[in-house]
């Protein structure tokens, strides 16, 4: 009886072997061909308009101030909204330790995560325009004449627009992952042992919370940033068109009126998908290596 | 582990590489007509058509889908896509070596057919075998000629308009009709003028390009780099001298022809234009507009063209699309197009052959409200000029407006 319980137990087991199959079927193999097709194109090898191997479209957009202002913008913006909403997840989480469990504010912060980012691009575009409701109010309580007063935030040369509607987008989500981090590393109960013996509250956020937290939301902040770093309908929305972010310059290119521009998006794309991989894969390097470090100490 | 990874991998290969048996496919180009109606009946037709104004809308699912229904027994199944879409799709099932393309029938314009016919995408030459492809005047070089390159049959016109600005006439009781009375109008009112980084706006500098030049037909022929160069100079001049009074200060530009009418509608903006002359009417019709809106073209003259439906080469029902598209020319789906409450799309058909009794209807068609008619527009109508200016504009205005 027992030897087929623990032969059950077995089968039921799941194996290691068929996750990694499943990840390198269905992840791995379709971005990899995905690459290889695009890398193809852009070297002219594949694709009906090309007409053989050349270096003249990588040299074209490797050459091109717009494609690293777009990388450059794009990685500015993702930072900035990264970094931010993180600073501020962890003032809140400090400051209102005790009001954070309530349901009205979960709720609160769970509205705006089941938004879609066109959706909060158009309510953006609604609220923040020139003629939005926030410079019809403005005229209406007499602190401007007329709308066009209004400072533009969509649209706007610092992407002001973009900005607020990606920390609308992302302050939730982060603020969750650090709260749930928080908690999982009882730091709580740590800042309570530190305060008595004898940490004062700066000490406190400063020793206790904010190196552990670091420590613990690094990683994701990453990934987060990169997932940003691409963002599409809010800055197709809100944005400028030049310098554009990434993905609405690559879009651009694929389908604007000029077919041997295709080649050139590839190019983007390509550069775009390195650069993060590289960003990532040092990241990861970096990581580890703490890790290690850590474990040895 | 190996094993079922080898098995995953090699049923991934075979079924890339397993395809349909190819039938040999019926000559259309020679098939007597009865026969093609014949062979279109009971199918579906895919049509992929701009699916962003609701009249155009109404006009097709409400009264030229069940006509079709009723008359040939023929489902028009419309998707939504539009000019690069279009190519994307049938550059795609090109560069995958497809027979067989998923469109049957488009609606395209000069660009796009452009585009569609350096990929070898259209089929035909199939216009001129449409019974109803009588009524038009290939000749006449607003309809014939699609950017400069003779139609040839590869595309059938289904619509004809010309750029037209929209304005209101208690805002603006005087609107700016010459370049030189819009950098005035700018300097007066500074933020209330801009134009669209898209096909539209692209329309309007060339519009602005042949007024440069001082001569209509400045622009007629092949693409002639050096004449580009020229008048690109001044244009881009102009519009860098009065860019600091556009709206946004001429640092950014609308991406599309709905946000600028949204803009205008809600006083942000005092012009917006439209490709469609008679869209002013539509959109006060739709209550977009205020009812003060009318529309005017400048006197330097703006780009008329025609809209064409095309088959792609891979279309599958080519049958039923060639039934489709004769009966989009024919008089009736003209007439019912042509009606302002209806669409206003100017007709394609040439009042000279038609019929009598269709002239006359064509005569009485009700007039337009607060667009300009047509036959005052039409002096000032200039003809595309070849799609290479239409892609060297879109390029430069981005290198010597928008990063200037």
């Amino acid at each position: 009886m027992s030897e087929f319980v623990i032969r059950k137990a077995q089968f039921r087991r799941p194996k290691g072997h068929g996750a990694f199959v499943f990840f390198l079927c269905f992840g791995v193999i379709p971005l990899g061909a995905g690459l290889v097709y695009a890398l193809l194109y852009s070297l002219g090898i594949i694709g009906y308009l090309n007409t053989g191997f050349t270096l003249q479209n990588w040299s074209n957009a490797l050459s091109s101030k717009t494609l690293w202002s777009s990388l450059g913008l794009s990685l500015g913006i993702s930072l900035l909204v990264s970094l931010v909403s993180f600073l501020g997840a962890l003032r809140l989480i400090m400051v209102f330790q005790g009001d954070l469990n309530s349901r009205s504010f979960r709720f609160m912060l769970h509205l705006p995560l089941a938004i879609p980012p066109l959706v909060a691009a158009f309510i953006s575009f609604q609220w923040l325009g020139s003629s939005g409701m926030l410079a019809r109010l403005a005229v209406k309580l007499g602190w401007i004449q007329t709308s066009e007063q209004f400072p533009s935030l969509v649209n706007d040369p610092y992407y002001i627009g973009v900005i607020l509607t990606l920390l609308l987008l992302s302050f939730p989500f982060i603020f969750l992952y650090v709260l749930d981090q928080y908690k999982r590393a009882r730091l709580p109960d740590f800042s309570h042992l530190a305060a008595t013996l004898g940490a004062n509250p700066m000490q406190i956020r400063r020793k206790v919370v904010r190196p552990v937290l670091i420590h613990r939301v690094l990683p994701m902040m990453v990934l987060y940033t990169v997932f940003l770093f691409g963002s599409y309908e809010v800055p197709l929305l809100l944005g400028r068109q030049s310098p554009a972010m990434i993905s609405v310059l690559i879009s651009q290119k694929f389908s604007k009126y000029n077919l041997e521009d295709v080649p050139l998006a590839y190019v983007g794309a390509l550069v775009y998908a390195m650069l993060l991989l590289g960003l990532i894969g040092l990241f990861w390097r970096w990581h580890f290596r703490r890790i290690e470090n850590l474990d040895m100490l | 582990m190996h094993k079922s990874l080898i098995i995953i991998l090699l049923g991934a290969l075979v079924a890339c590489n397993t395809q349909a048996p190819k039938s040999a496919e019926q000559d259309w180009l020679q098939t007597p007509w009865p026969a093609i109606e014949q062979a279109a009946k009971g199918s579906t037709v895919h049509l992929m058509m701009w699916q962003g104004d609701p009249l155009i809308n109404r006009y097709i699912s409400g009264w030229v889908a069940p006509e079709l229904k009723k008359r040939y027994d023929i489902q028009l199944d419309v998707a939504p896509g539009q000019g690069t879409e279009i190519v994307k799709i049938l550059l795609a099932e090109k560069d995958a070596g497809k027979q067989s393309s998923s469109i049957d029938l488009c609606w395209i314009n000069g660009e796009t057919f452009f585009q569609l016919r350096q990929i070898h995408a259209l089929f035909g030459p199939y216009a001129l075998q449409l019974p109803n492809a009588q009524y038009i005047d290939f000749e006449n070089p607003f309809i014939g000629i699609d950017f400069q390159q003779k139609v040839d049959g590869f595309e059938c016109p289904w619509g004809n308009v010309q750029l037209a600005m929209i304005y209101d006439s208690i805002r603006t009781p005087v609107p700016p009709k010459t370049l030189a009375e819009l950098e005035a109008y700018c300097k007066a009112h500074p933020g209330k003028f801009t134009l669209p980084y898209e096909f539209t706006g692209m329309t309007l500098l060339k519009s602005w390009m042949i007024a440069l030049a001082g001569d209509k037909n400045a622009l007629d022929g092949p693409f002639d780099e050096k004449k580009y160069t020229e008048l690109a100079e001044k244009l881009w001049e102009y519009i860098n001298r009065i860019k600091p009074d556009f709206w946004r200060k001429g640092a950014t530009f609308p991406e599309s022809i709905p946000s600028m009418h949204q803009m205008f509608a809600n006083g942000e903006l005092d012009f917006t234009m439209s490709n469609n002359d008679n869209e002013v009417d539509n959109k006060i019709l739709q209550k977009t507009f205020p009812g003060t809106s009318k529309s005017y073209v400048f006197t330097s003259g703006t780009i008329q063209n025609s809209h064409f439906m095309g088959i792609p080469s891979g279309a599958t029902n080519k049958a039923g699309a060639m039934v489709v598209v004769n009966f989009l020319i024919s008089p009736e789906a003209q007439f019912q197009k042509l009606q302002p409450d209806v669409w206003g799309d100017g007709t394609v058909l040439s009042m000279e052959k038609l019929p009598a009794t269709w002239r006359d209807q064509f005569d009485h068609v009700p007039q337009r409200h607060n667009a300009a008619l047509r036959k005052e527009i039409q002096p000032f109508a200039l003809k595309e000029p070849a799609p290479e200016y239409m892609i060297r504009l879109y390029r430069d205005f981005r290198k010597n407006v928008l990063e200037k």
